[in-house]
């Protein structure tokens, strides 16, 4: 193979023309998204669907919810180095890059999103104290670092990297120092999961989205951390199990994947216990206080289906299933209980941020429906493809999985 | 290399502790946020002392003064003139939109003739000797030129109509509108003297039968002023709830061709009540007769479609007011309404002893003439252009050589286009004085542009609807943005080549002599004041009955059985007027149940819709014997069954990119209706026929 | 709501707007002012609420009963300047902000980054973004005010009641050796209001007896568009209609009290 000194030691991986087409797949996609980001770099946001009514939409949907999926780093990293669950070690690494990419996809994005990207950096300089958007931007961007950092220990393993001195003891300091960052970033993901929440909860203009809370943080602030570490790990892990259907090898251990599915599942079910409770008060207070009933909520296309959905579905079903050891042993179901707790978080962070403000508040307003257009899909494809190719080129050229080897031995 | 641990942390470091020092990026991201603030492609606002200057809104009924603001000799802004009676501080979006206008894309900027179907520009020279030669050829040749006007407060009016009378042509017309309806009806038919107006600031209780008060008819900003002050009681008879009906206290819903027989049928009770009028009318014996016996309260229900007891409580609250004022007139504020309509109006008024008294109709003295060879007000008021377009068409009355058309855009904003266009067509030179590219411009042979009126000197004498004889002069604001020449002043000149005496030098003499001679204030007047007298003119051949109001009170009306629909025509300032497309302001207010993309809304209530098998936004088709449109559906409960409203004002062909090719002209769907007995021709409403257009591919 | 949500900025002068909705004839006279006047650009299409930039809509309200029941209303929707604004608090860059004396809500357009945070925010869409460049016809920018700087694509407006007015009366006011915070009546109004010919639109000081909005806004007429949420507005409207009332606010069954 002509990169084959470039491998890590003792594994197979694909000829190098295999893996070109597939890498040229995933950048014709990304072209894609940079002629839409182009169009509206040039042009302005509107040429995208987004609208006065819909301020927010797919983008800010994808990053909610990419960025708590991304949990799993922060998550796993707290568990494996504050914890000390070593069994995490043999899928540390992956839920590293994972999170590295769900939250600098997002970055790009809210790039694209922001009216005046060249002014993204006012959100230090000029920042509000008292805006959940401000807590956001400041942990995100970050966490961010923290997440390069941790990256940065990972790149400096593949094999002729290594070999370098310099970098070998870069790499040996960073690994030293990984639990301090495992720390930070914990603390710091902590903060803006809730903020995102956070976001959502204040909106006292949006009885949707309004929650009471506990002193300045209402309740969707410890929600949203809760879904987030419910459904970080089984993220990673379903990843890892899609590495491993398109490379046709073992990667992660089995034991690992059901741990991963029984932390989320115990999550889960704390999760819904309040999230269940949350929305029982807020159908019976914040509702009718607003002068609002339960079925106002609702409407044809934004129907009563996304919340069982959600929380049935998506919520109670897989919880089940991945609390009872005897259902998650079984890999099929373990997978798909993975995918449901995953799809409920997605869903949960879709209406907050569509539901929300479709619904009409002033009496003699409507109902709009968004539908986000071709560039909005681009440029979250792109974000997505951009993703693959890096988990793609990682997986590749960097020792991700300790126990890769002796899987496939 | 060697680079330990330490060293690299230290040159990491030091890098990024270095490069904040340097001014590199603080620098950089003060510039980001001056530059994003100063990007080439925003415009810059001007800076400089604001100042403000009156002028008058001359803009099609109504016309007001207002007041411009301007940074260093550049309006920027019309506001309403809070001392201008006419406006007392208001103002409408169109006049609003004044400033903006002057930009129009839609402008006209040189002269320009048309060759081999398409215009050049030529210069003003090259425009004077292509129009005189053609003028002076015609001189002396009786009716071989004529001439549309559709301001008829202007001055320019005399200028216009004595140049057609010194080349021998006594076809001046006004562009066909209330103006000229009510004169032929007051005058010619019912024998008064004078031109009516109505005092609604002295009226306590007001009766629409069919104007909307608040939005198309007569001075809707000063009417709207009173309106808000709260001074009378506002009733409204008519087919729609309109923005006059929805703000009146009661909404009497009657179909359009019902108001005159409303009146009428008002009138029975009033007689039966009161004593006859003290004015001594002549033929009060044989209305008084005709009405007691074809308004009995079953008859008038059979003809109104009202209740009895809705008639009898109306007519008890014109009995109880102390100053009601009866209004008939058209329901877009143009030239909609029957002369029998406008009969029965001005009778009840007359009825309940409302002439010439406070509150009530006032006869307004004729204007004072200034330009010598020119006909009477009256006169000018007299010509019935509908009438004349259609023997045109026929071909019963030779087409004049030449025709003028000032502020006046027939073949837009006349009825049955077809007929207006076949009459035009055989016209074989046509001018246009307009300052915008529109319809009727575009088939000129030679375009000689007017000031836009902030950039020109000129008058209004009494506004329609005006309670008493007023005059207010407006002084240009602004030199001229484009090429463009103050029309009266431009055929001033052209009447010295053809040695024609107009009697002034230039338009300014012109409205100081006319100002003088209303004993008016010059100084007072350009500057945002108003001249008004209130002497009315006592009638004495007035009559109520005669041969032609019999034939025209007999009448009966074609309903084709196919066109079960009544149509209410809309006007609304937002849409332009007769004379101007939409403002580019203007578009942007239309809500979205008013127009869509390029398609606009007609409005009818849900059982209408349910009959004719159409829904809330379905496309449909509208057709009436003269012409079809095409439009979307808006259920409105505020429209009477089996009536459907169609708003006015959409569908320009030329103009800008604010109006052209939204929504459909709907005059194309009325025709042109010439009653017998009054012999007055006016816009008829017909009925229509709408149906559902398939899924368009 | 919690309490850290609420800013609690206690002004000596609170401006305020009481809109008789039963003068409004729906003429849009104010939008056209109000548009001329803030340098709003003229736009090719009717107006879309989903993409217009505008600071004043006009609203069509119905009592929903068939003909010949039917009643209509317009409402002129201008910003509230909440006193408890939802969306000044969410801005992560202080670009919008209720902390001058007269209690309008700011809206900062070189900072304001155009996270469109504040627009999710306040449940009366007065909020618009700049979707696009602002364009002008060709000689038509000549018509642009002094008043309010162009905004370019990427930032979010709102009304600002003529701001730029409230500065001028002050100036005025100092001038002439007047106290700057006790403006007589009328002597600070918006472009909407100076433009509406039935005189619908009042301004002027809500704290003040002397201006003829205090009594106004007591009036048992009197009632603000979604009051329940707590947003404080400080725009009044009026009707003698109870079905217009009602439609200010939202109501449940059990609710005593129903806006009439």
């Amino acid at each position: 193979m002509l990169d084959e000194p470039l491998l890590p030691e003792g594994v197979q991986r694909c000829s190098p023309a295999r893996f070109l087409v597939w890498i040229t797949l995933l950048v014709a996609v990304v072209i894609w998204g940079a002629v839409a980001a182009f169009l509206i770099f040039g042009w302005g946001l509107g040429v995208t669907g987004l609208n006065n009514y819909f301020g927010f939409g797919l983008w800010i949907t994808f990053d909610l919810a990419v960025i708590a999926l991304g949990a799993g780093a922060f998550f796993s990293g707290f568990l494996k180095y504050i914890l000390g669950i070593d069994e995490l070690k043999n899928i540390i690494n992956l839920a590293v890059i994972v999170g590295f990419l769900c939250y600098s996809g997002a970055m790009m994005l809210l790039v694209l999103d922001i009216g005046q990207p060249l002014r993204a950096w006012f959100g230090y300089w000029h920042a509000n104290v008292h805006s959940m958007l401000t807590e956001v931007i400041f942990c995100i961007t970050c966490y961010l670092i923290v997440l390069t950092i941790e990256f940065i220990p990972i790149i400096l393993e593949n094999r002729q990297i290594h070999k370098i001195s310099l970098f070998r003891n870069l790499a040996h300091n960073f690994h030293i120092v990984m639990p301090l960052f495992a720390a930070v970033g914990t603390f710091l993901s902590f903060f803006h999961q809730g903020s995102l929440g956070g976001m959502y909860g204040v909106l006292f203009g949006r009885p949707f989205a309004l929650r009471e809370g506990f002193f300045i943080w209402p309740w969707t602030f410890f929600l949203f951390i809760l879904s987030a570490i419910a459904s970080g790990p089984v993220f990673t892990m379903l990843i890892s199990r899609l590495m491993e259907s398109f490379t046709r090898r073992s990667l992660v251990p089995y034991s690992t994947k059901e741990l991963l599915g029984k932390i989320s599942g115990f999550l889960l079910c704390i999760y819904l216990f309040f999230k269940f409770l949350d929305t029982w008060a807020w159908a019976t207070g914040v509702l009718p206080r607003s002068g609002f009933s339960f079925e106002e909520m609702f409407n044809q296309v934004y129907g009563q289906w996304l919340l069982w959905l959600e929380l049935g579905l998506c919520g109670v079903v897989p919880a089940i299933m991945l609390v009872v050891p005897t259902l998650r042993s079984r890999p099929g179901l373990l997978y798909a209980a993975s995918f449901l707790t995953c799809a409920g978080v997605v869903v949960n962070r879709f209406v907050f941020t569509v539901q929300t403000l479709a619904i009409p508040v002033m009496p003699f307003d409507q109902w709009y429906t968004y539908i986000p257009n071709w560039t909005e899909w681009a440029t979250s494809a792109m974000v997505v493809s951009y993703s693959a190719i890096v988990v793609s080129l990682a997986h590749r050229y960097l020792p991700l999985f300790p126990k890769e080897r002796q899987l496939n031995a | 290399m060697a680079l330990d641990r330490r060293g690299f942390l230290k040159f990491v470091a030091g890098g990024v502790i270095g490069t904040g020092l340097t001014p590199l990026p603080w620098k950089l991201t003060d510039d980001i946020s001056i530059w994003t603030q100063n990007w080439p492609w925003i415009p810059h606002i001007p800076d400089g002392e604001i100042n403000s200057a009156p002028a008058l809104a001359k803009l099609g009924q109504p016309e007001y003064g207002i007041l411009v603001s301007k940074v260093k000799g550049s309006p920027i802004l019309a506001r309403g003139n809070p001392n201008h009676p006419l406006s007392q501080g208001g103002i409408d979006p169109l006049a609003a939109s004044s400033v903006q206008l002057l930009h129009s894309p839609a402008r006209i900027r040189q002269p320009m003739r048309k060759k081999n179907g398409a215009f050049q520009a030529i210069s003003w020279e090259q425009a004077i000797q292509e129009i005189a030669p053609k003028l002076s050829g015609l001189k002396g040749q009786k009716n071989k030129v004529a001439c549309v006007s559709g301001d008829e407060t202007s001055s320019t009016n005399e200028i216009l109509a004595g140049l057609l009378q010194g080349l021998g042509s006594e076809k001046f017309f006004f562009h066909p509108g209330e103006t000229t309806l009510y004169h032929h009806i007051w005058q010619k038919i019912m024998g008064g003297r004078g031109h009516l107006g109505f005092d609604l600031p002295g009226a306590d209780l007001v009766l629409s039968l069919g104007p909307d008060l608040l939005e198309s008819w007569g001075n809707a900003v000063s009417q709207q002023y009173l309106f808000g002050q709260g001074t009378f009681r506002l009733l409204y008879a008519g087919p729609v709830q309109n923005n006059t009906a929805a703000m009146a206290s009661r909404w009497i819903p009657v179909h359009s061709d019902a108001l005159g027989h409303l009146a009428l049928a008002l009138a029975y009770h009033i007689l039966k009540k009161r004593s006859p009028p003290r004015q001594n009318l002549s033929g009060f014996r044989q209305l008084h007769r005709y009405v007691r016996h074809n308004y009995t309260p079953l008859e008038a229900q059979k003809k109104t479609g009202l209740e009895e007891a809705t008639i009898q409580s109306l007519a008890g609250e014109l009995l109880q007011a102390r100053r009601p004022l009866v209004l008939p007139g058209s329901l877009s504020g143009s030239c909609d309404v029957s002369g029998f309509d406008l009969y029965c109006g001005f009778c009840l008024n007359l009825l309940l002893d409302r002439l010439n008294t406070a509150g009530g109709m006032q006869c307004i003295p004729e204007p004072p003439k200034v330009v010598p060879g020119a006909p009477s007000w009256s006169k000018m008021l007299s010509g019935d252009l509908l009438a004349e377009l259609r023997r045109i068409a026929q071909g019963s009355t030779e087409a004049p050589e030449l025709m003028l058309f000032y502020e006046s855009n027939p073949v837009y904003s006349l009825p049955d286009s077809k007929l207006t266009r076949k009459a035009l067509e055989k016209i074989p030179y046509k001018v246009s004085f307009s300052q915008f590219m529109d319809e009727t411009a575009a088939t000129c042979d030679l375009l000689l542009p007017q000031h836009h009126f902030l950039e020109r000197l000129d008058d209004a004498f009494t506004p329609f609807s005006s309670a008493a004889a007023n005059y207010s002069v407006g002084l240009p604001v602004l030199e001229p943005v484009h090429s463009t020449r103050s029309t009266p002043d431009l055929l001033l000149d052209l009447s010295g080549k053809l040695e024609l005496d107009l009697g002034a030098e230039s338009y300014e003499t012109l409205l100081k002599e006319k100002a003088g001679l209303l004993d008016a204030d010059w100084g007072k007047l350009t500057s945002g004041g108003m001249w008004r007298n209130n002497t009315v003119v006592s009638q004495d051949r007035l009559e109520l009955w005669n041969d032609r109001i019999s034939r025209m009170l007999g009448q009966d009306r074609e309903r084709p059985d196919k066109y079960q629909v009544h149509m209410v025509p809309q006007t609304d300032r937002r849409t332009g007027s007769p004379r101007t497309a939409i403002p580019p302001f203007g578009l942007k207010t239309l809500r979205e149940e008013e127009l869509e993309q390029n398609t606009f809304f007609i409005r009818l209530n849900r059982q209408t819709a349910r009959k004719n098998g159409v829904r809330e936004g379905s496309l449909v088709k509208i057709v009436s014997p003269e012409g079809t449109c095409r439009a979307k559906v808006n259920l409105d409960e505020g429209v009477m069954t089996d009536a459907v409203v169609v708003p006015l004002g959409f569908g320009h062909t030329y103009w800008d990119q604010f109006s052209r090719g939204k929504g459909d002209n709907a005059l194309q769907l009325f025709g042109i209706r010439c009653e017998s007995g009054s012999g007055m021709c006016h816009c008829s409403t017909p009925r229509v026929r709408i149906s559902k257009i398939e899924a368009a591919r | 709501m919690s309490e850290s949500m609420q800013i609690h900025e206690h002004f000596q002068i609170k401006w305020g707007m009481v809109i008789d909705v039963d003068k409004c004839t729906g003429c849009g006279a104010c939008q056209v002012a109000c548009q001329a006047e803030n340098n709003i650009p003229p736009s090719q299409q009717s107006f879309d609420r989903l993409r217009s930039v505008h600071w004043l809509y006009v609203y069509k309200l119905e009592n929903g009963r068939p003909y010949p029941e039917s009643d209509i209303a317009y409402l002129p929707r201008p910003c509230m300047q909440c006193g408890n604004p939802s969306c000044a608090s969410v801005c992560p860059v202080i670009a919008t902000t209720k902390d001058e004396e007269g209690g309008i809500v700011s809206q900062i357009y070189p900072r304001c980054i155009g996270c469109r945070y504040c627009m999710a925010a306040c449940p009366y869409h007065s909020r618009v973004f700049n979707w696009f460049d602002p364009v002008w016809p060709k000689g038509m920018e000549k018509t642009l005010t002094p008043y309010v700087s162009v905004r370019p694509r990427g930032v979010v407006e709102k009304c600002t009641f003529c701001h730029h007015r409230f500065q001028l009366a002050k100036r005025r006011a100092r001038a002439e050796g007047r106290d700057p915070h006790h403006l007589k009546e009328d002597e600070y109004i918006p472009a909407c209001a100076e433009a509406c010919p039935t005189g619908a639109i009042a301004f002027g000081d809500l704290h003040n007896p002397e201006h003829k909005v205090h009594q106004l806004s007591r009036s048992e007429h009197a009632f603000r568009i979604l009051e329940r949420l707590g947003t404080e507005p400080q725009v009044y409207y009026l009707s003698r209609r109870p079905w217009v009332r009602r439609q200010g606010d939202n109501y449940v069954q059990k609710d005593q009290q129903r806006g009439e």
